[in-house]
């Protein structure tokens, strides 16, 4: 059989190249036009499904991002009313010294005990800090106050109850990672004792036999709780630290996360355009090999 | 006369094979067009003593160029580009309804759903953070039942086009059929008939489009078309097709008496049929799997939890059991029950006391009635069960509310005159109960070297505890696995004892979850996916926490369900979806690929058939010029005989 061309199959010829290049211009537009190498899982369907895995990862990275600052932001709140506790304690202290000096007289210590009565009120107000609705030292019942004072018929805090509980407030801030950020009031003021003895040192300074061997007993226990003060302090100061650190960790990760999706995702542009300059050249010169071969028949020259 | 003859059979067959490259130049664009030839022979000779005198020329046969084989390959090649462009368009169409990498896609639906429960578990107490939670929760649902949907209305469309096809391969094999009686009819006759046999081809290429087929030639001219399930044709009797749908949703093609089924290799149809019975089934299953996986594991969580209000004063399951009297675990329940306890806290509202009651269950004797008869004889609380249409009721009396939360009793008890307050989050692999024992006598707090012991419930000592002048009574002591407990000041004596059920799992017969008491979602799988009417109506009985307002322990539990890496077939929920995404691109791209490279064979098949049966106008015209110059000479020759007979006849006449 001899090697025979006919027009039909010049035609298809031509034709189905026109085609397929048209067909990889519209790819590599798509690419341009999308910034994207992959489009649809089917373009690439391993590359898709570490794409889809990388940006969950992302997105939790993200969360946890998330959760970070929310923690940072309530223990930073924590940590300045705690600050703020601790200011009153050390005035109620100093207070306590000044009212522990012999040579005072039963009007000097009642001036200072009406003074240190308004730092009692102080200390129950900041004890009841909400953040945003939310109490702070109340534990898991955060919609309760976490303290509340009984008053005596002159509206004297006569004690003071604390109506939260134990429970701890977690956020997670990585994968099996979590960090409390409350801290529950009954744990902080050592079961009302340290309003207990605030209240006691106030009313002993009223009594009208002042007693300062039990006065002296009182300001040791204030210390003790000044002290515990201090350790919240110092843990909540290592919290927030945990937290920077944690945050420059998972942004670390959420950037290496983005360049690898970026990698797996994004389309180069340089070579695209390089593809598409060639693709187009290609398409051209099919166009124009078709129209040389589609045209002549033996007609125009039987003349 | 001869020479006159032999002029005229020049010319008349000169314009013969005129005809015939006409035919072939008229028809140079038909589909499935066969070149013609005009074969020429040399007339039979005149026998003279000095040997054969020829007499002429004549035309003893038109052939048709084809090749069989490449005609054959062609019909099979067209199948398998039938298969593979219906399976290319339907699944691009199948990552449409997927639409994995776009932002409406059920990936997304499905990271946001778990954000929300994240943002939840930081402020649980906050209702817009749980009205936004429910509302991804929705979407969730929703994502999922669209494509469901989407998924029936591809099913409806298919079944459609499978209807058409088989309706077209009926028109096809008919009209092949009646050529068949047309080709015998002329055979008979001793007649060759070309362009029927041209016309043929191209039905059974059509057909072959639809379903691959066997082409058998006859003795008489006829052909029978075979497929794997049976004749389609055979001679000039014809089998409809026609398809059927059985019980169990699977489409089969028959015979149009639906008796005998049809199986085709490759072609259009059977693609479809394949996507009709296996891929949309197999990714409607996948979906199914991950929806019930989520809707399982979430109820499972959220069913211990607690909302809002700390409990319910009344509350009836969402699924009901075939039979009240059944054994639970054959009562037709979806998430099968299993042997274990059911811890149910009773709070008094005005009190405060709580009591935790434990009610074992054997879900191969127990029954929903026997187990309403537990709940009902539960000592010294006022909850009461009762069934209503196979259904399980629980109410407490007034004055009392109930949970089924996994939290600590913070109250277990005392030891001498000192009371014991828990607090904290058992995290122990599986249920148990700590028993705390003084170890000798004296004064929390004050009596030096004074202890308390707590065993586990197989006797190992998890922990000892100081509670002597070391220990400020009201201190928080840590117990084991998240347990902390602390006495507040009082005496106690060597002996005294209490225990706590320790607890990380109140519901270890899933039974809450199965019959949907306390649950999120209800519904069983991807189609009927949706969050509950009683928490769709108050998002308050979200169950973030597994007690105060501001607990966020349950919320926490279901956040880590998007890490569970052995949620579902080994891995996590969000994985398993990218599985099913990067699988049907895989199969997509497959497709692409396949039909991509059939049609270059394709096309370069037929060429090959062009090179064989393809009209070259430019041959034609040649031969059109040859003999045009063959009819002009034998013309030429007949004026020359012509004259020479006018000599004759002028000379002698």
């Amino acid at each position: 059989m001899p090697f025979r061309v006919t027009q039909e199959s010049l035609n298809r010829t031509a034709l189905s190249n026109i085609n397929l290049n048209y067909k990889k211009m519209q790819e590599i537009q798509e690419k341009l036009s999308s910034g994207k190498q992959i489009n649809r899982p089917s373009d690439d369907p391993s590359g898709a499904r570490k794409v889809l895995g990388l940006r969950a990862e992302e997105l939790q990275v993200q969360q946890f991002l998330d959760n970070t600052e929310t923690a940072k932001e309530q223990i930073n709140y924590t940590s300045n009313t705690l600050e703020s506790i601790q200011e009153l304690f050390l005035k109620i202290k100093n207070l306590a010294i000044q009212a522990g000096n012999d040579t005072l007289g039963q009007s000097d210590r009642n001036i200072i005990a009406n003074e240190l009565d308004e730092l009692l009120e102080s200390v129950l107000q900041n004890a009841n800090t909400d953040n945003n609705g939310r109490y702070i030292f109340s534990g898991t019942k955060t919609l309760t106050s976490a303290f509340t004072a009984t008053r005596d018929s002159n509206g004297n805090i006569s004690s003071v109850s604390y109506n939260g509980n134990n429970e701890e407030i977690k956020y997670q801030i990585g994968p099996d990672t979590f960090i409390q950020v409350n801290l529950p009031g009954g744990k902080l003021f050592q079961d009302n004792k340290a309003f207990s003895t605030l209240v006691s040192l106030r009313d002993s300074l009223k009594a009208s036999t002042f007693d300062p061997t039990a006065f002296s007993n009182l300001r040791n226990t204030l210390d003790t709780a000044t002290n515990a003060l201090s350790t919240e302090i110092t843990r909540f100061g290592a919290k927030a630290n945990r937290l920077e650190m944690t945050t420059n960790s998972l942004g670390n990760s959420q950037t290496a996360l983005k360049e690898l999706i970026s990698y797996t995702e994004d389309a180069d542009i340089a070579s695209l355009i390089m593809d598409l300059k060639h693709q187009e050249n290609v398409l051209q010169s099919s166009l124009k090999t078709g129209a040389m071969v589609i045209q002549p028949t033996l007609l125009d020259f039987l003349r | 006369m001869s020479d006159l003859q032999i002029g005229l059979s020049g010319i008349l067959t000169a314009q013969r094979a005129m005809l015939v490259a006409s035919h072939n130049i008229s028809n140079a664009n038909t589909k499935g067009y066969t070149r013609q030839s005009a074969v020429l022979s040399a007339r039979n000779p005149m026998i003279t003593t000095a040997g054969t005198m020829g007499q002429g020329v004549e035309l003893v046969k038109i052939i048709r160029h084809k090749d069989d084989y490449l005609n054959g390959r062609l019909r099979d090649l067209s199948s398998s580009i039938g298969s593979a462009s219906v399976k290319s368009q339907y699944l691009k169409e199948l990552e449409t309804v997927f639409n994995e990498t776009s932002e409406s896609s059920l990936n997304n639906a499905l990271s946001s759903f778990f954000k929300g429960i994240n943002d939840l578990s930081q402020n649980p107490e906050n209702m817009s953070i749980r009205s936004t939670f429910l509302e991804k929760a929705n979407t969730l649902t929703d994502t999922f039942r669209r494509i469901v949907n989407e998924l029936d209305q591809m099913k409806t469309f298919i079944k459609q086009s499978i209807d058409n096809k088989i309706s077209d391969v009926n028109n096809l094999t008919s009209n092949i059929a009646n050529i068949n009686k047309q080709i015998a009819a002329l055979q008979t006759k001793g007649i060759e008939s070309n362009d029927l046999l041209d016309k043929r081809e191209a039905l059974l290429h059509d057909l072959s489009k639809l379903t691959n087929i066997t082409v058998n030639t006859q003795n008489n001219g006829m052909v029978n078309v075979m497929t794997p399930g049976g004749a389609l044709v055979s001679g000039a009797s014809v089998t409809n097709l026609a398809f059927d749908i059985d019980t169990s949703g699977t489409l089969s093609i028959t015979n149009s008496e639906k008796v005998s089924k049809y199986t085709f290799k490759t072609g259009e149809i059977k693609a479809l049929q394949d996507f009709y019975n296996t891929t949309i089934v197999n990714y409607d299953k996948k979906l199914d799997n991950l929806a019930s996986g989520i809707i399982k594991d979430v109820n499972r969580i959220h069913s211990e939890g607690v909302g809002l209000s700390g409990g319910f004063t009344s509350i009836k399951s969402i699924n009901s059991v075939s039979s009240a009297t059944a054994a639970l675990n054959s009562a037709g329940l979806t998430i099968n029950p299993s042997t274990g306890d059911i811890y149910i806290t009773v709070t008094n509202t005005s009190t405060g006391e709580v009591t935790k009651n434990k009610i074992s269950v054997d879900v191969t004797t127990d029954t929903l009635a026997t187990l309403a008869g537990k709940i009902d004889a539960l000592a010294g609380i006022a909850a009461s069960a009762s069934l209503v249409d196979n259904k399980l009721q629980i109410g407490a009396a007034t004055g009392y509310k109930f949970n089924f939360s996994y939290a600590l009793d913070p109250n277990p008890g005392a030891l001498g005159t000192s009371t014991a307050s828990v607090s904290g989050v058992y995290s122990g692999q599986s249920n148990d109960t700590y028993t705390f024992k003084a170890l000798g006598s004296g004064t929390i707090g004050t009596t030096s070297g004074l202890q308390v012991e707590v065993k586990n419930s197989s006797g190992t000592v998890v922990a000892t505890l100081d509670v002597g002048s070391t220990y400020t009574a009201g201190n928080t002591l840590n117990v084991a696995n998240g347990v902390s407990l602390s006495l507040s000041s009082g005496t106690i004596s060597t002996g005294d004892t209490f225990s706590l059920d320790v607890i990380n799992d109140s519901d270890s017969t899933n039974l809450l979850a199965a019959l949907g008491i306390n649950t999120f979602f209800s519904g069983a799988d991807a189609s009927d996916i949706v969050v509950s009417t009683d928490v769709n109506n108050d998002v308050s009985l979200i169950a973030a926490s597994t007690g105060e307002v501001g607990n966020n322990t349950n919320a926490l539990r279901l956040a880590a369900l998007q890490d569970d890496t052995s949620a579902i077939s080994n891995t996590s929920f969000a994985d398993y979806l990218h599985q099913i995404a990067s699988s049907l691109g895989e199969e997509a791209s497959n497709a692409y690929k396949s039909e991509e490279s059939f049609t270059t064979i394709e096309t370069s098949l037929e060429n090959r058939r062009d090179e064989i049966s393809g009209v070259s106008v430019d041959e034609e015209l040649v031969n059109l010029v040859r003999y045009q110059q063959a009819y002009q000479a034998s013309a030429k020759y007949i004026s020359i005989v012509n004259g020479l007979m006018d000599r004759l006849l002028s000379t002698f006449g």
